[in-house]
């Protein structure tokens, strides 16, 4: 299974890289929306809710930070999406020659988590240009989380829903969820927002950024939903590519 | 060339002596639903029986639109139905119409690929790759991208990768689509070479009018499979067989004269370029 | 077959062949809808102090955002698919006679008629939402739908110059949510800057209309100049595109 799985992972890596406008776009859009947020932005203090304490942070450094992880969510959920709706087609053809749904699945989304690096990468970059997190490793693995949990959603999404539709969604969700609803600025949130897909990735990246000490709880939990997702994604691909 | 692929095995049945059919379909049903009240449903296959022997090849023909591929999809597994069963017994090689391919692969990463999905080692994937590009002749091609390569060797990589594996049953959907004359009759020496080892083939074609070819002819006609053996005189008995109907449509065609035109109006030259 | 014949057969085929998919439909209805709720609950989350730069109440301004947001961004995307979908059989119905201007044509009627389904449905449930009601409906009708041509129009122009669908779609999502936050009025930008983000001038034209119950006259002409130079663009490489045959 390994060895399978190893094959369909350095094959769609060789795919990965035979797209250099793809690569190109992963590390210039991210570049751009976090550039021009900290461009945008004032420098004054707002007052924000960071793991139930009240704190103080500058706008652009709010600003840097923020706009990492709405980046990145929506990136990778859009590839997510195409990646296993280009590979359909042929992935029943693999699954039919003795691929099962579950390598197919951790396969797609090991590229998933290149392309989520890549960008989240190129985010970093721009935003530790802006602003210095408290513990950058935890800022970056919460990104990274942040990312992955969108592009998960990105494959359930484009496994049972075809491409427009897919992109409708995927261009909606990433941003009502991360930029809006887990806003650490917003004052009045509503609890179910915790139950969102960017909660607990965008509450450790936060935490990671303007707190000391290190959020595991929250790394912990954004683990566990990504974990989730993915047995979700395993399921309901099983589920529409069925082999005899 | 291993002993395994392109060897001279006159006579030689590889293992296969178990099971007399390699693929059988009994009362196989098949509607394409839709959840909507207003679109109507589509009743593709009624009651369909077919089987594909060991070392026996099986032409399937129909109009457009009569379900031949839908059918070939509920043999191969990779389609549902709703009714009747399906039996395999072995390995299924299924060549679908369209190439379902990786496009930015090139021809020998999809074999690697493909060979390792059927669990075969790297010496073996190399064989049966050397052999196939070699009798398909697309060799010169192996390091070019899949979206790069024409239609006609796209073909040979689809059909290749469906008999890499030496399966017990092909299930091949109009295979040689786009392929050159040359090409043409080395896929029916190929398929020759594959009966004589015991393998069961079922081809998806339009050009019947090469009926010498097939030991068995099934027409799909409103949902349902005809069977006509195909005699040593060549022509096409229209009595009733399997399903108890007659099917006299497919002997007329057959008996008028060697005329090489289906009911469907498809050219018989379609997808062969001399 | 005159001109107007071929753009009306044109215009059908492209439309019929979108409204057949049942779910693109519904999304294309509940979407705008989801989106002015979405943005208004979420925008009213914030303090109303300090934070942004609103004029007027952080929800209505949400709600209005997230209408324009819709408009465009459903268009842009659909305008996209459009393109990328239609290239090769475009180039082919050239050959057959059809013009390109006749195709680009057909291509922007198209745009034009989804944007009022979109508006259409983005203004009701603005007028459904709004606790203060919508002063001037037609007008911001107006405004929704201009937001749409925009980037149906742009969605056209990046699906002819960029025809993959994963990377087209990335750059017109990405379009549509910088130039949302620009339009949006809640960062104190330069107006010499957002004069140039498309969709800013359909976004006051909304506000306007909702809020004071008046055409925002002075943003209509640069609103319509938007259109008329994406225009513009859309038919110069779309022409190219088609008569070097389709295939970039």
């Amino acid at each position: 299974m390994q060895r399978r799985v190893t094959t369909v992972l350095s094959m769609g890596a060789r795919e990965f890289s035979r797209t250099p406008l793809l690569l190109a776009l992963l590390v210039f859009l991210p570049v751009y929306i976090i550039g021009v947020f900290v461009w945008l932005v004032s420098d004054t203090a707002v007052p924000a809710t960071i793991d139930g304490v009240r704190v103080s942070v500058s706008m652009s450094a709010f600003a840097a930070a923020f706009m990492t992880p709405v980046a990145v969510a929506i990136l990778s959920g859009i590839v997510g999406l195409f990646l296993v709706q280009s590979s359909r087609a042929a992935d029943d053809r693999l699954r039919l020659a003795g691929y099962r749904a579950s390598e197919l699945v951790v396969a797609r989304v090991g590229l998933l988590a290149v392309g989520t690096v890549v960008a989240a990468t190129a985010s970093l970059a721009v935003a530790l240009f802006a602003f210095s997190p408290e513990t950058v490793a935890a800022f970056a693995l919460a990104t990274v989380l942040c990312g992955l949990t969108y592009g998960v959603l990105g494959v359930i999404v484009g496994t049972v829903l075809d491409r427009l539709a897919g992109v409708y969604v995927m261009l909606f969700a990433p941003m009502v969820d991360v930029l809006m609803f887990q806003n650490p600025l917003a004052t009045d949130s509503p609890a179910w927002t915790a139950a969102l897909p960017g909660h607990f990735a965008t509450d450790a990246l936060v935490g990671a950024a303007f707190t000391a000490g290190v959020p595991l709880d929250d790394l912990a939990a954004a683990s566990g939903y990504l974990l989730v997702l993915l047995g979700v994604s395993v399921l309901t691909f099983y589920r529409t590519t069925a082999v005899e | 060339m291993s002993a395994r692929y392109g060897a001279d095995i006159e006579g030689e049945a590889n293992g296969r002596e178990e099971a007399e059919s390699v693929v059988t379909a009994s009362g196989v049903a098949k509607t394409y639903d839709s959840v909507l009240p207003f679109r109507r449903s589509v009743d593709v296959l009624e009651n369909a029986t077919l089987e594909v022997d060991r070392g026996e090849v099986v032409g399937i023909m129909g109009e457009n639109g009569s379900g031949k591929s839908t059918l070939m999809q509920i043999l191969a597994g990779v389609l549902d139905h709703d009714d009747g069963d399906v039996d395999r017994a072995g390995t299924v090689g299924w060549c679908p119409q369209e190439p379902r391919l990786y496009d930015r692969l090139t021809v020998d990463e999809t074999f690697r690929l493909f060979g390792r999905a059927y669990g075969m080692d790297d010496d073996e994937i190399a064989d049966a790759r050397d052999w196939l590009v070699d009798v398909l002749d697309f060799e010169r091609f192996r390091d070019r991208r899949v979206d790069r390569l024409s239609g006609g060797n796209r073909r040979k990589l689809t059909l290749s990768v469906s008999l890499m594996h030496d399966p017990d049953v092909l299930l091949l959907d109009e295979p040689y689509t786009g392929f050159d004359w040359e090409t043409f009759l080395a896929f029916w020496d190929l398929t020759a070479e594959l009966r004589e080892r015991g393998v069961g083939v079922a081809v998806i074609s339009h050009i019947i009018s090469e009926r010498d070819r097939f030991d068995v002819i099934y027409e799909l006609h409103e949902g349902h499979l005809h069977r006509q053996e195909v005699g040593e005189d060549e022509t096409v008995d229209s009595d009733p067989t399997a399903d108890g109907a007659s099917c006299e449509r497919t002997a007329a065609f057959f008996d008028r004269g060697g005329s090489a035109a289906t009911d469907g109006g498809d050219a018989p030259e379609q997808g062969v370029s001399r | 077959m005159n001109a107007s014949r071929r753009i009306t057969t044109g215009v059908r085929a492209s439309t019929v062949s979108f409204f057949r998919e049942p779910l693109n439909v519904a999304l294309l209805l509940a979407l705008p809808a989801l989106s002015v709720q979405i943005y208004g609950v979420s925008l009213a989350q914030f303090p109303d102090v300090g934070l942004f730069d609103a004029a007027g109440s952080l929800e209505t301004t949400g709600r209005i955002t997230g209408a324009v947001f819709a408009t465009g961004a459903l268009a842009g995307v659909l305008g996209l698919f459009q393109m990328i979908s239609a290239r090769n059989a475009d180039h082919r119905l050239s050959l057959c006679g059809f013009r390109p201007v006749e195709l680009v044509g057909s291509r922007f009627v198209t745009v034009l008629a989804v944007s009022l389904v979109i508006s259409a449905v983005s203004t009701g449930t603005l007028v459904a939402l709004l606790s203060t009601g919508v002063g001037a409906p037609l007008a911001a009708l107006a405004g929704l739908t201009l937001a749409g041509l925009i980037y149906g129009l742009l969605g056209l122009v990046v699906g002819t110059a960029l025809p993959r669908e994963l990377e087209g779609s990335l750059v017109l999502v990405m379009l549509a949510d910088m130039d949302n936050v620009f339009a949006s009025g809640l960062f104190d930008i330069d107006e010499s800057i957002t004069q140039f983000a498309p969709l800013s001038h359909p976004h006051e034209i909304v506000r306007q209309a909702v809020v004071d119950g008046t055409l925002a006259t002075g943003h209509v002409l640069p609103a319509l100049a938007h259109v008329f130079a994406f225009a513009l663009l859309g038919v110069g490489v779309y022409a190219t595109t088609i008569a070097n045959g389709g295939d970039a």
